[in-house]
């Protein structure tokens, strides 16, 4: 990065502290702190809701899957309009009216305290390993490609998300957040519009998608049904809907952005609002990584993204590594050749031709990868994460390079920021107010807010700088992660919908759901996650029905006055 | 598809970015469906016509 790079990556960051802590006075009181006073306006919750959601890895690692994999990820995103109107309609006006702080603390409400104990540990365990992971995943790799320690990334993200976090609490988080999904929404336009203006003069955009949709990356929509299949039209609406639900509906981190609204409209307004723009958005930024991919036709992309094992590639000395090579380079010649032609003459023996050649390079770069992974020893070779950064590095004008940095470095502060405060807010309303402190004053439960941010801060520093050795728990954390949110979402659906209820039934349907999706992957590991989500729901909902008991007039009766007390 | 009205903030008839009143958030719903029935119409085309649908 140039030295002008570097002046527009320090602006920005201190642009987002200073935007963070404009006017926001030292929190007077709890809610202040967890809730912003709820006096926070629809554009700010909703800006926050999405650069909550967006992580680092989801600005370097989804351009760089529309490289790889084309268009077929935004299906993965149309379950998320739907939940929105259904979370909207029926979760939003719950949480609102109940005057609740946490999303655990309505399930007490409405059941009794060991649901909420379970919920909430499930949030904490989840969240927690996230949270590490949020910061650990695009240290690794802005450290190669910075040429930086990673400890100092990671250092360097928790030092300053923690500042604003601990002072300014909610209200701080939130205002960064939305300048710094406006600077994502910049450095992604940037980037798109770069890809497109670097293409040879004689290759126009209508040709460049013609090559992007003879390789395959314009497959947007897949209508087959296929169990086994991670991104379809029927996982996207009926899986993605669920998870999508458990997610924005029950995680603290999404929740407590909607409870701080200055009024019920507000909250409705700031998740249509995503509703409205999550698809289009995810759109422009897998249409960023497919033009990435039209450029490097023209332009030789590197045989591996990674430097590190690049360079462990190049230096190899071996017969098979410079055979690779060779190959790799001709193969990248006879593409280029074939696309000439077929951008020239667009014909069926040509677009087979380019088709051909594109298969071929493919097959030259999985041996790569291969001699890669045994050069290092271990399987499951990615280098992902690298492409969009290599792309934005080597071939982006000086200015525009710190901005799409900054946009990488402030999708990774969004997400750790709010997910900092909403296990902080957890920690203490749902745990220290309710077991170990209950007469705690408004005072120290401000300070214990403080103390327990430093802490999961603490923790997450150290989660992150341990990440390398953690190897295959890193996989463990994702997949855990995946089997929670269907008996979550499932525990609520009967808190909002089910009157009959009560709270043995919940909180054993809940772990029975668990049990559920558990067994389920351990006896079909095929089973693609997504459809983990609606599983776990229903099986919640059906043993949380079964293990309520017969519907009796006392039943009845005692979930109707648990009920009661949420007004 | 009608919601109940917005009990906390009195009428939710308030000013511009607040939303519309409370019955009518039914149709604002339905439009936000519509649109991601929209997206998804437009995505299947751009398969069709420029992808390498199998």
């Amino acid at each position: 990065m140039s030295p002008f790079d570097w002046i527009v990556l320090v602006l920005s960051f201190v642009g987002i502290i200073a935007f963070g802590l404009r006017r926001s006075r030292p929190a007077s009181s709890v809610d202040d702190y967890v809730l912003a006073g709820k006096q926070m306006r629809w554009w700010v919750i909703g800006l926050s809701i999405m650069a909550t959601q967006a992580s680092a890895i989801t600005f370097i690692g989804t351009t760089s899957q529309g490289y790889s994999d084309g268009l077929r990820f935004v299906q993965f995103y149309f379950g998320l309009p739907i939940a929105m109107v259904l979370i909207a309609a029926f979760a939003a006006p719950a949480f609102h009216r109940s005057g609740v702080r946490t999303a655990y603390e309505y399930l007490e409400r409405r059941f009794d305290a060991k649901t909420r104990t379970l919920a909430s540990w499930v949030f904490l365990i989840q969240r927690g390993l996230g949270v590490g992971l949020a910061i650990y995943a695009p240290a690794v790799a802005l450290s190669v490609i910075l040429g930086v320690p990673e400890w100092v990334t990671i250092l360097f993200t928790v030092v300053l998300v923690g500042t604003y976090t601990v002072l300014g609490g909610i209200r701080a988080v939130m205002r960064a957040d939305a300048l710094q999904m406006s600077i994502m929404f910049v450095g992604i336009l940037a980037a798109l519009a770069c890809a497109v203006i670097s293409l040879p003069d004689d290759v126009s955009l209508r040709s460049g998608l013609a090559l992007a949709g003879a390789a395959g990356k314009l497959n947007a929509i897949e209508t087959a049904f296929d169990w086994d299949s991670r991104y379809t039209l029927w996982s996207g609406l009926i899986g993605a809907t669920f998870l999508s639900l458990a997610y924005f509906g029950t995680d603290q981190s999404q929740v407590q952005r909607y409870l701080t609204a200055k009024s019920l409209n507000h909250s409705k307004v700031s998740l249509l609002f995503n509703a409205v723009l999550k698809v289009p958005l995810q759109f422009f930024i897998l249409l960023t990584g497919v033009m990435v991919f039209v450029f490097f036709i023209f332009q030789p992309p590197p045989v591996l993204f990674d430097p590190v094992a690049r360079a462990r590639l190049e230096t190899a000395q071996s017969a098979e590594s410079a055979r690779i090579q060779d190959r790799y380079s001709r193969a990248l010649d006879e593409r280029r050749t074939a696309a000439e032609r077929f951008v020239g003459s667009p014909g069926d023996s040509e677009r087979e031709g380019f088709v051909e050649s594109e298969r071929r390079l493919r097959a030259v770069r999985s041996d790569a990868v291969a001699l890669a992974e045994r050069e290092r020893g271990s399987g499951g070779y990615s280098d992902t994460n690298y492409i969009f950064l290599t792309f934005v590095l080597g071939y982006l004008p000086p200015g525009l390079i710190g901005l799409i940095m900054a946009g990488v470095f402030a999708a990774a502060m969004s997400t750790v920021s709010s997910e900092l405060n909403s296990l902080a807010t957890s920690t203490v309303v749902d745990h220290v107010c309710r077991y170990i402190s209950p007469g705690i004053t408004e005072r120290g439960m401000q300070r214990a807010l403080r103390w327990a941010t430093v802490g999961w801060a603490l923790y997450a520093a150290v989660f992150a700088s341990f990440g390398g050795r953690l190897g295959s728990l890193i996989e463990a954390v994702n997949f855990v992660g995946s089997l929670f949110y269907g008996p979550m979402l499932g525990v609520f659906v009967v808190a909002f919908l089910v009157r009959r209820v009560t709270g043995n039934g919940a909180f054993w349907g809940m772990a029975i759901g668990l049990l559920a999706v558990w067994v389920t992957k351990a006896v079909y590991p095929g089973l693609a996650f997504l459809w983990l989500n609606p599983l776990g729901c229903v099986a919640t909902v059906l043993a949380a029905l079964a293990c309520s008991g017969p519907q009796t007039p006392e039943n009845l009766a005692r979930s109707a006055t648990s009920g009661a007390s949420q007004a | 598809m009608g919601t109940p009205p917005d009990e906390s903030q009195g009428t939710g008839n308030d000013s511009a970015g607040q939303g519309p009143p409370a019955e009518r958030w039914g149709w604002t719903y339905a439009a936000v469906l519509a649109h991601l029935g929209l997206w998804i119409a437009l995505l299947w085309m751009l398969t069709q016509w420029l992808g390498d649908p199998a």
